[in-house]
């Protein structure tokens, strides 16, 4: 293959040595289902890395980008794989204007250091305004009782993620209930095509109706359409008050009258999720929180006002009783993020414990969130197998976590089954499926984009549009796109 | 096969009282809401999917333009048949297909009147946000073909934010759905790019919109100034104080003369700026949070401050604003809206360099706008049948949309580009730029027959 040496070696003279690596241990840990790329680079500017891709392109190299590698579980095998091109580098936060509640952050830039920052910037409005200065000069106009803004996301991962990869995977999390999901805050991205050229779309404003909404294109085309630079996402300033309540029940049925109460009495939650016992013995909770006995946990996060997160407490709390729970404990403001933080990395937890773990994400109807509990685990109990689940209650999302242990033919064709049962319970409900982590033995036994749909068709002439070549993750995508 | 072939054609898909063709039909389907005008060579009125689907695939066949329309309230020029072709009106299809409260979508047909939808909502408790000015008139499929806003988008953000999938017609007569009741589903999200394409991409026959609980209580405050910075600045304000309130309305002083003159909604003749901030949520809290707000109104120098008392009073206080468009006509026949967008903290700037823009070419103008989401809405008031007035009407607007530009905004907010903004897109757009969009409009629409010529201006 003197030819591919080649042609990684034409990187050199545009990458200095520490950020092209091609000996072969190291590039192994960037094996993408399981098939091994012959480089991995390290762009340190979008110049840069725009340069890479139009080298790539003349040479026709595929390539797929990575961000912190916590979400390379999805998406079929690569039908070719040159290039890994790593945004690790690429970890600037362009711009923080609280004020306009934007931020603008490079790819690589990690969920939780932008969260982070954000939480400690100061709500300044920057408007001249003599009248409020403050004696030293300051720019200060308002008497604030309040601090801090966010990015209304709680996504998977969140310990690791990117932004680029939040981004591209359309990476959501419990919050999505009230704050809505990626494409609902990106705002304006830049990006390098296929072309090599960078291209700009929307900007800092939440109203843009200015050509179209290419924005949306990218969230969730998963590396196949471009690569993600920069990104401006709109923020909310922190809530004034936020808390948590954990509630215990015996039985689904308890569990989800409970969820439909609260639901019908006009509440405004940020978050209502249904677990099963394995999913939160990940958490470490105190013996307070949680009992000993108990297999579903309804944990909603309430944040807004003061008086109105404290009334939704107090009627969760009453619903709860009136449905059976059988354990209640309130979190509080200080360790509400802790729990939701650590609730983000339940899928780690458990990568961690169990091996050969398939990850599949199911969609309902919103309402049938005891459906979809039922049928995943009737499918995992079917097919021997252990789990865990986090369903999102108010969304009609629900993560099952299959632990298949040793890889064998039995254990592969056991999870293989499970999940196209699952497939079919989702079809026909109107849903679907899409595995987000399993072995690329298993990938090849499962559609794991799930069942197509009639919208592939457009799909598919979107890439051959910006794509033609087929550089861009390459086979990975929905229909092999 | 000539037009009138066409014609027969198209009488046979939707029946003959369907297809307009007589020479006044033609004139009023020729223009919209804004300054442009055209002319179509026919004009149908499906009701059906598949009617529509019929259609298209005629004038693919044909290689006719095809531009579907709903009430033409739009504001750009989106809807006027430029190079003649079929304008297919779907006023028709109006019927509200479902309401599905548990799964709180609903799913409608494009010609459905927004307000309609709205008001049937509300009677079971629940809303449909996007609330552009002209919901009493404008349709659900104009609304996802421009991408609407309004007032409230604030805080819920914009049409796109509540658009869960759609059924498409494709440039071959096929039909596809996009998205749909449940979420996350695998793929592009093709639904996003149809929503504010301006029927450029294909044709919209169903819309699932995302329906919310109607908030328990709603609190409408009215606040006067002496100034316009002042104004502005309370705006700004109030966010960096953590409350995002789901309106953040203002009108400057030629508007609210305007405005008084016609709507009598209670502002004082004399005031220099109108702001209207409405919250939403639940009871609790609400009292506390409007306090907050008059201390801030205060400090910015409010002359007055009012908290509408019931729904009537709130009515009232709300009338002005949404009646201000029709309002500025009794000062000048015609009006030219820009509705250029900044970054909030821009405001104060941009809308002085407005007001220059107007003095230099002594144009009137008034603003009216979405302060909290930098939607700028600067009338430029004047009388089309002074060619002269005119042409430095265009001048102005092309250099009001340069300031957006200039200030880290953009061009449309939510009226979209439509024709009328079309040389201006360069202002934000690089040519790599706008060959993508190119590509995204071949992808979906290869032989160019949906609303040719808008949006997206032809290579350099």
């Amino acid at each position: 293959m003197a030819d591919d040496f080649h042609a990684v070696d034409l990187f050199r003279r545009i990458a200095r040595d520490d950020q092209l690596i091609t000996d072969r241990q190291r590039v192994s840990g960037y094996a993408v289902d399981g098939i091994l790329p012959k480089a991995v680079l390290f762009p340190e500017s979008i110049e840069q890395l725009a340069g890479m891709v139009r080298l790539a392109s003349q040479e026709n190299l595929a390539l797929v980008p990575w961000g912190s590698g916590s979400k390379m579980g999805i998406g079929n095998p690569p039908s070719r794989l040159d290039l890994v091109l790593c945004t690790e580098r690429l970890k600037s936060i362009i711009d923080m204007d609280t004020a306009n509640l934007t931020v603008t952050v490079q790819a690589g830039a990690r969920f939780r250091e932008v969260q982070q920052a954000l939480a400690g910037e100061e709500n300044r409005c920057y408007l001249p305004v003599g009248d409020f200065a403050e004696p030293g000069g300051g720019k200060i106009c308002s008497n604030r009782a309040h601090k801090g803004c966010f990015i209304p996301l709680w996504p998977l991962h969140a310990s690791t993620a990117t932004m680029g990869g939040i981004i591209a995977a359309k990476s959501s999390g419990p919050m999505r209930l009230l704050y809505g999901q990626p494409r609902d805050l990106l705002l304006g991205v830049r990006y390098v095509a296929a072309t090599g050229e960078v291209i700009g779309m929307g900007g800092k404003t939440v109203k843009n109706v200015s050509g179209y909404d290419i924005c949306k294109l990218l969230v969730g085309s998963a590396g196949s359409l471009g690569i993600l630079c920069e990104m401006t996402l709109r923020l909310l300033p922190l809530p004034e008050s936020r808390n948590t309540g954990l509630f215990f029940f015996n039985g689904l049925e308890e569990a989800s009258d409970f969820v439909e109460a609260f639901f019908r009495s006009g509440m405004f939650p940020a978050a209502v999720e249904i677990i099963n016992r394995r999913a939160w013995e990940t958490l470490a909770l105190q013996e307070a929180e949680a009992p000993k006995a108990g297999k579903y946990l309804v944990a909603v996060a309430l944040e807004g006002f003061a008086e109105a997160v404290d009334r939704m407490a107090s009627e969760a709390g009453r619903m709860a009783r009136e449905s059976h729970a059988i354990h209640e404990h309130l979190l509080g403001n200080e360790a509400h993020g802790l729990f939701w933080d650590s609730y983000s990395n339940i899928a780690s937890y458990l990568y961690e414990t169990e091996s050969n773990t398939a990850s599949i994400k199911m969609s309902y109807p919103i309402s049938r969130y005891g459906a979809i509990i039922r049928d995943a685990e009737g499918a995992a109990e079917e097919y021997q197998l252990g789990y865990a689940f986090t369903a999102h209650a108010g969304s009609g999302i629900c993560y099952l976590h299959l632990f298949m242990g040793r890889e064998s033919p039995d254990t592969l064709e056991r999870a293989a089954g499970a999940i196209r049962k699952l497939m079919g319970c989702c079809g026909r409900a109107g849903g679907n499926v899409i595995v987000q982590k399993a072995l690329p033995k298993l990938k090849q036994m499962v559609p794991v984009w799930g069942l197509p749909r009639e919208d592939l068709v457009v799909m598919k002439r979107i890439k051959e549009e910006m794509d033609s070549q087929g550089i861009f993750s390459p086979g990975r995508f929905v229909g092999g796109i | 096969m000539g037009i009138e072939d066409v014609i027969s054609r198209l009488k046979e898909i939707v029946g003959e009282e369907y297809v307009l063709t007589s020479d006044m039909d033609m004139t009023l389907y020729g223009y919209d809401a804004s300054q442009e005008k055209g002319r179509p060579d026919a004009v149908v009125l499906p009701d059906s999917t598949e009617a529509v689907s019929r259609v298209v695939s005629l004038a693919a066949e044909k290689g006719i333009a095809v531009i579907a329309r709903g009430s033409g309230t739009n504001l750009s020029g989106g809807t006027i048949p430029t190079k003649g072709g079929i304008v297919i009106h779907l006023s028709r299809m109006n019927r509200v297909l479902e309401i599905d409260l548990p799964n709180r979508t609903a799913t409608v047909e494009p010609g459905v009147i927004t307000l309609d939808l709205q008001n049937e909502l509300l009677k079971k408790g629940f809303v449909y946000v996007p609330d552009p000015a002209s919901q009493k008139v404008s349709t659900l499929g104009g609304n996802v073909g421009e991408n609407s806003g309004g007032p409230h988008c604030l805080k819920y953000g914009v049409t796109t934010n509540h658009v869960l999938g759609a059924e498409v017609v494709l440039y071959d007569g096929s039909v596809i759905w996009t998205g749909g009741t449940n979420q996350d589903n695998p793929g592009y999200d093709l639904t996003g790019l149809i929503v504010g394409s301006e029927g450029t991409l294909g044709i919209v026959t169903k819309v699932i919109l995302r329906i919310l609980p109607a908030p328990e209580a709603v609190m409408t405050m009215l606040a006067i100034y002496d100034t316009i910075e002042d104004a502005s600045n309370t705006v700004s304000a109030i966010i960096a104080e953590g409350i995002v309130p789901a309106t953040l309305e203002m009108m400057d002083s030629v508007i609210i003369k305007a405005v008084e003159e016609s709507v009598h909604a209670g502002y004082p003749l004399d005031a220099a700026a109108v702001l209207i901030i409405e919250l939403d949520g639940l009871y609790d809290g609400m009292e506390r949070q409007t306090e907050k707000i008059v201390g801030i109104c205060k400090r910015h120098n409010v002359r007055r401050f009012q908290v509408a008392k019931d729904e009537t009073e709130r009515a009232r206080l709300w009338a002005g604003r949404k009646g201000a468009f029709g309002a500025v006509t009794r000062l000048k026949p015609s009006y030219m809206v820009c509705d250029g967008t900044v970054p909030r903290t821009k405001l104060p700037d941009v809308l002085n360099r407005v007001m220059e823009v107007g003095g230099k070419y002594g144009l009137l103008i008034g603003n009216v706008f979405h302060a909290g989401d930098g939607n700028l809405h600067p009338l430029i008031l004047f009388d089309e049948r002074d060619e002269e007035e005119l042409a430095k009407v265009r001048k102005a607007t092309s250099e009001i949309l340069r300031i957006c530009a200039e200030a880290g905004g953009t061009i449309s907010g939510e009226h979209g580009i439509g024709i009328e903004k079309l040389q201006e897109m360069p202002l934000i757009f690089s040519e790599a730029d706008l060959e993508v969009m190119r590509r995204v409009k071949r992808a979906f629409d290869p032989e160019g027959i949906f609303n040719p010529g808008k949006v997206v201006p032809g290579p350099a």
